[in-house]
C-alpha cells in the first residue's frame, strides 16, 4: 500500500518537475533505487539509506526519499544532523510538507530548540489539523516555553481528534504549573477515567489533591500510583517465583482499588502465564492458563487494551494449539484496524 | 533477559533521535575552546581497569570515582583515583594487583604519583570515594567505598596515611557506592552516609541474555533482578570513631534504595544539612533533619521521589545548587538512557517540582546515559552551569539501538542567569565532544587561574583532566572555610555572596556527581564585578559572620568568628 502510494506520489512529482534538472531515466533510476531502499529497509537500514541517498543523488527533488532518508536516519544515526538536513531540503521544495514539518519540530523539541520546534509545529498542523500527535508535540512544547493557554489549547486540539488520556494528562499538568489546581484535579481524574491504570496521572492527582488540602483522597491516588509504578515500570519480563507471587498480589490489590485497569489484567494475565511455566504439575499448569484466558479476555472489555489483550490472547492460543480461536481473534484484530475511528492514526503513538 | 524491552518500546514509539544541534553556534577554529584535554601533560598515568571477563557481572559497569583534595595541605588540588580492578570471587580476573591511585599535584599541571609513599594504594575493587576531616586534626581523610569492604584512611598530617577502617568501626562490607560526610547532628563532627546498591555475588550471580535476530547473547541484568542493599549511616562519635545509627536516625529502608549517588545539602533552608539520594530505577529519598541528625522521609510528598510523569528513575549522578538564582538550593540528576536528566527545583517551601523540560535539560539527555554531574559556574559569569559525564554501560548497544553508541560524549550546558540552559557541548572544544565512557566527575580550580577545572574517569579508560580555557576571562571569588565550633573546614556552611546588586547562594560540599568528591574550595564566578560587597557565611554550628568589600580574583580563607 505505502510504495503503491509512494510511487503514485512520484509520478506526481515527475508531473510537477518537468522543467528541473532530473532526465526522465534519472527518475526512473531514482524510484528503482528508492523502491530497493523501502524493501530492504527493515532487514538492513544501512543498505537503505546507501539506496535512498543515491536516489536522491538521481533525482535531488525526490521528496518521498528525502523524507524516508531522514526517518531512517533519526533511527539509526547517532547524530540528528543528516536527517534534519534531508527535512530542509523537502521544505525547500515544498515548505509545506506537514509530515517534514511536524518531524523537523519534533527533532527540535527533542534538541531542546523550544523556539523553533514551536514555529515548525504551527506550520505542521496549519497543513494538517488532523495529527494528534503533532498537536501533542506542540503542546508539550509550549509547556517548555511555558505559555499556557497556547498548550492547553493544542492538548484541546489532540483531544478532540481522538479522546485519549494523553492530552487529558498533558493539560492537567499545564494546569498544576499555573497553579490551577482544581481544573488541573479534574484533567487528571479524566485521564484516569479514560485509562484507570494511568500511573502518571495518579501521581500528578495525587501531588494537586494535596496541594488542595485533601490528604486523604492525596494518599489514595499516592496508594495507587506506587502500585501502577511497581508493576508497570518494571521491566523484567522473566521472574522468579516469590516475584510472580508477589505480583500476582499486587496485580489483584491494583484491581481491588481500580476495577477494570486493562492493563492491569494484562500483566495479571502474563504473571498466570508465567506461573504456569513455573508450575510442576500439569493441573496447576492448566488452571494457571485458564486464569491468563480470563483476565485478556477482561483486558479486552477494556477499550484501551482491547487490542494488546486480543494480540496476548491470540499467542495463547496459538501456544496451546487453539488454531481456531486464534484465527478467530486475528479476524478481531484486523476488524479493529479497519475501524475509520480514526484510532489507526494514533495506535502506537506515545501519550507522553 | 530482556532487560531493555521497556525502554525499547519507548524508542520505537518516540522514533526520535537526538544528538548535538546544528544550529549550536558552530566552534570557530581562531577561537580557543572552552576546555582544553591536558591528561597527556599532567603525568597522570592511570588506567581504569573493569574486570570484566565477557561473564557479564553487573560491578564491571560502574565505573569508578575520584577525589580532588589537597592532601598534604600545600594549597593545591592532588588526585586520587578509584580502581576497580580484580572483581572479588571471580577467577581469571584481569587487573590483579592493581590499586587505587594517589597523584600529588606538583603545580603547573604536573601530578607524581605518590600512593606507595601516602599508604592510599587500596587493592580492593573500587568503587568511589570522599574526603573531610573526619578526626578534627587539622587535615583531609579519605574514605573508599568498594564493592567489599570500605576502608578509610586517616591522614597523619605529612601527606601519608593509615588505615583505620576497623579502628574506626567502620564495618561495610557488600557493594557500596557514593558516600558523603557532614554534620547531621550539628555537633562539630563529620558524620558518614554510605550509599549502597545491590545485594550481589559473583560467584551467585543471574545469568540474563538479551535477544538479539534468533540468537541470544549473554546480558548485564536489570539491576531490579537484585535485592537492594539497604544504605548506612554513620554517627562520628567525635573522636573519629563511628557507630551505625542507620536504624535510629531513621534512614533505614530495605526494599528500596539500590543507591548510586548522594548529596547533603540545607534544602529547606532551616540551617541543618539534609539528605538526598538518587536511586537506580527506585524512587530517590529525601531525608529532611530534623535538626538533632535523625531524619523524615520526605521522599513521596516533597515530589522528590519520582519526576513529573510520576517514574521512578535511574539515577546516577546528583548534585545540588542554586540554577535560578532564588536563593534555594535546587537538585539535578543525570539518569539512564531514554529517561531525561531531571532537574528538581526547590519551590522554597521543602517540596520540588521537576522544572527539566522548561530548564531545557531534560529531551536533550534522553539519547545518553549520565553518570557525573557538577553544577558549577564554569565561565565565571555568576550562575550555575552543568557539566554532565555519559558513557553507556551496554559495550554493545549499538546492536540493540542504532541511534545509541557505548562511548558517548560530554555535556556542557550554559545557563542564562534565570535557569534555563543552552547545550554548548558542540563548542565547547573535542575535550567534550571525544566519545568516552565517562563515569565520575569532578570539579576545582586544578592550575589555580582562577576557573573551574573538570576531571572525568572513564571506565575501561584513562581519566581525563579538562582544563578550563574559557573566554573572555572575568572575575571571580574561591573561599576556603575554617570551622572552629563547627568541623574544620566548614561542610556544610551555607554561604550568601552578594555582589553588584546579584546574589548567589551556595554551601561547601563534601561528595557530590557519582562516586566522586569535588574541591572543597568554594567558587563563585563574579562576571564583571569588581567587588564582592558583602558575604555571609552560616557556620553548620548556627553562628554567622559577615564580610564585606572582599578583594576579587582571589582565595580567602574564611575562619569561623573572625568575620570583618
Amino acid at each position: 500500500m505505502i510504495r503503491r502510494l509512494n510511487r503514485a506520489l512520484f509520478v506526481v512529482g515527475m508531473l510537477l518537475a518537468a522543467c528541473d534538472g532530473s532526465s526522465d531515466e534519472d527518475r526512473a533510476r531514482a524510484v528503482a533505487l528508492f523502491d530497493e531502499g523501502v524493501e530492504v529497509a527493515p532487514r538492513d537500514p544501512e543498505q537503505a539509506i546507501a539506496r535512498l541517498e543515491e536516489a536522491i543523488q538521481a533525482d535531488p527533488d525526490f521528496v518521498e526519499a528525502q523524507y524516508q532518508l531522514a526517518l531512517l536516519q533519526l533511527a539509526n544515526r547517532t547524530n540528528v544532523e543528516a536527517p534534519r538536513r534531508a527535512l530542509l531540503a523537502i521544505l525547500a521544495i515544498e515548505p509545506k510538507h506537514a509530515a517534514a514539518l511536524a518531524k523537523l519540530g519534533e527533532i527540535e523539541f527533542d534538541q531542546g530548540e523550544f523556539e523553533a520546534a514551536e514555529a515548525h509545529l504551527e506550520k505542521a498542523v496549519h497543513e494538517d489539523e488532523t495529527a494528534f500527535f503533532t498537536w501533542m508535540t506542540l503542546g508539550k512544547v509550549r509547556d517548555r516555553l511555558e505559555r499556557t493557554e497556547g498548550a492547553l489549547e493544542a492538548f484541546r486540539r489532540a483531544s478532540a481528534i481522538a479522546d485519549r488520556p494523553g492530552p487529558h494528562f498533558w493539560q492537567g499538568l499545564v494546569l498544576r504549573r499555573a497553579g490551577r489546581l482544581e481544573e488541573s484535579a479534574r484533567a487528571f481524574r479524566r485521564a484516569i477515567e479514560l485509562e484507570p491504570a494511568h500511573p502518571s496521572a495518579y501521581h500528578q492527582l495525587g501531588r494537586a489533591l494535596r496541594e488542595l488540602g485533601d490528604d486523604a483522597a492525596a494518599d489514595r491516588a499516592t496508594e495507587i500510583h506506587e502500585l501502577l509504578q511497581d508493576l508497570t515500570g518494571d521491566i523484567r519480563s522473566r521472574f522468579e517465583l516469590p516475584q510472580l507471587i508477589e505480583r500476582h498480589d499486587s496485580a489483584l490489590r491494583v484491581l481491588e482499588l481500580v476495577p477494570g485497569a486493562g492493563r492491569i489484567e494484562i500483566i495479571l494475565g502474563d504473571t498466570y502465564l508465567q506461573l504456569a511455566e513455573e508450575a510442576g504439575q500439569a493441573a496447576a499448569s492448566s488452571q494457571a492458563l485458564r486464569q491468563a484466558e480470563a483476565a485478556y479476555l477482561r483486558a479486552i472489555e477494556s477499550t484501551l487494551d482491547e487490542i494488546m489483550g486480543r494480540v496476548r490472547l491470540r499467542a495463547l492460543y496459538q501456544e496451546t494449539g487453539r488454531v481456531e480461536q486464534a484465527v478467530k481473534i486475528t479476524e478481531e484484530l484486523e476488524s479493529i484496524r479497519a475501524r475509520p475511528s480514526g484510532r489507526s492514526a494514533i495506535e502506537g503513538e506515545e501519550d507522553q | 533477559m530482556a532487560r531493555w524491552s521497556g525502554i525499547l518500546s519507548r524508542a520505537l514509539l518516540s522514533f526520535s533521535a537526538f544528538g548535538l544541534s546544528c544550529q549550536e553556534e558552530r566552534a570557530d577554529q581562531n577561537v580557543t575552546p572552552w576546555f582544553e584535554d591536558a591528561t597527556a601533560r599532567t603525568g597522570i598515568d592511570f588506567v581504569h581497569i573493569t574486570g570484566g571477563t565477557g561473564q557479564k557481572h553487573l560491578p564491571e559497569t560502574m565505573g569508578s570515582g575520584l577525589a580532588l583534595f589537597d592532601h598534604d595541605r600545600d594549597g593545591d588540588l592532588d588526585l586520587y583515583l578509584v580502581q576497580s580492578g580484580d572483581l572479588p570471587g571471580l577467577a581469571g580476573s584481569p587487573g590483579a594487583g592493581a590499586t587505587n591511585r594517589l597523584y600529588r599535584n606538583d603545580g603547573g599541571l604536573r601530578f607524581v604519583d605518590v600512593t606507595e609513599a601516602s599508604g592510599t594504594g587500596d587493592d580492593g575493587y573500587g568503587m568511589g570515594c570522599v574526603v573531610g576531616d573526619i578526626d578534627a586534626d587539622g587535615d583531609l581523610d579519605l574514605y573508599v567505598t568498594n564493592f567489599g569492604p570500605d576502608r578509610l584512611y586517616v591522614n597523619r598530617g605529612d601527606g601519608t596515611f593509615e588505615d583505620a577502617t576497623e579502628a574506626a568501626g567502620i564495618s561495610s562490607d557488600g557493594w557500596s557506592s557514593s558516600a558523603v560526610l557532614f554534620d547531621a547532628d550539628r555537633d562539630g563532627d563529620l558524620d558518614l552516609y554510605v550509599c549502597r546498591y545491590l545485594l550481589y555475588r559473583v560467584d551467585f550471580s543471574h545469568a540474563c541474555e538479551d535477544r538479539l535476530g534468533v540468537r541470544t547473547v549473554r546480558s548485564y541484568c536489570h539491576p531490579d533482578v537484585y535485592p537492594a542493599a539497604p544504605d548506612i549511616f554513620y554517627r562520628n562519635r567525635g573522636d573519629g570513631t563511628f557507630e551505625d545509627v542507620t536504624q535510629e536516625a531513621g534512614v533505614f529502608e530495605r526494599e528500596n534504595g539500590k543507591g548510586l549517588g548522594v548529596v547533603a545539602a540545607d534544602i529547606d533552608g532551616d540551617g541543618d544539612v539534609d539528605l538526598l539520594v538518587a536511586n537506580d530505577s527506585k524512587p530517590n529519598f529525601f531525608y529532611r533533619n530534623r535538626g538533632d541528625g535523625t531524619f523524615e522521609d520526605r521522599s513521596v510528598v516533597s515530589g522528590f521521589a519520582y519526576n513529573e510523569l510520576g517514574e521512578a528513575e535511574a539515577g546516577m549522578g546528583i548534585d545540588v545548587g542554586d540554577v535560578d538564582g532564588d536563593g534555594n538550593l535546587d537538585v539535578f540528576m543525570v539518569h539512564y538512557a531514554m529517561e531525561t536528566n531531571t532537574l528538581y527545583v526547590n519551590r522554597g517551601d521543602g517540596t520540588f517540582r521537576d522544572g527539566s523540560g522548561p530548564a531545557r535539560l531534560g529531551e536533550p539527555s534522553l539519547r545518553f546515559l549520565g553518570f557525573g554531574t557538577n553544577l558549577v559556574d564554569l565561565d565565571n559569569d555568576g550562575d550555575l552551569d552543568v557539566h554532565i559525564a555519559n558513557g553507556h554501560i551496554m559495550d554493545n548497544v549499538e546492536l540493540f539501538f542504532a541511534n545509541q553508541t557505548f562511548a558517548e560524549p560530554d555535556f556542557l550546558f550554559e545557563n542564562d542567569g534565570g535557569g534555563r540552559f543552552a547545550n554548548r557541548s558542540a563548542t565547547a572544544g573535542d575535550a567534550i565532544l571525544t566519545l568516552r565512557v565517562g563515569r565520575g566527575s569532578a570539579y576545582g580550580d586544578l592550575d589555580g587561574d582562577g576557573d573551574v577545572d573538570l576531571i572525568v574517569s572513564n571506565s575501561g579508560d584513562r581519566p581525563c583532566v579538562l582544563v578550563n580555557q574559557h573566554e573572555p576571562r572575568l572575575h571571580w571569588i574561591q573561599l576556603d572555610l575554617q570551622g572552629r565550633a563547627s568541623n574544620r573546614d566548614g561542610i556544610g556552611a551555607r554561604i550568601v555572596l552578594e555582589a553588584n546588586g546579584r546574589r548567589q547562594t551556595d554551601e561547601c560540599r563534601s561528595g557530590t556527581s557519582y562516586l566522586s568528591h569535588s574541591s572543597l574550595r568554594v567558587h563563585f564566578g563574579l562576571g564583571r564585578s569588581k567587588h564582592v560587597d558583602r558575604l555571609e557565611v552560616r557556620w553548620p554550628s548556627g553562628h554567622q559572620d559577615v564580610w564585606t568589600n572582599l578583594e576579587v580574583d582571589r582565595v580567602h580563607t574564611l575562619v569561623e568568628g573572625r568575620d570583618g
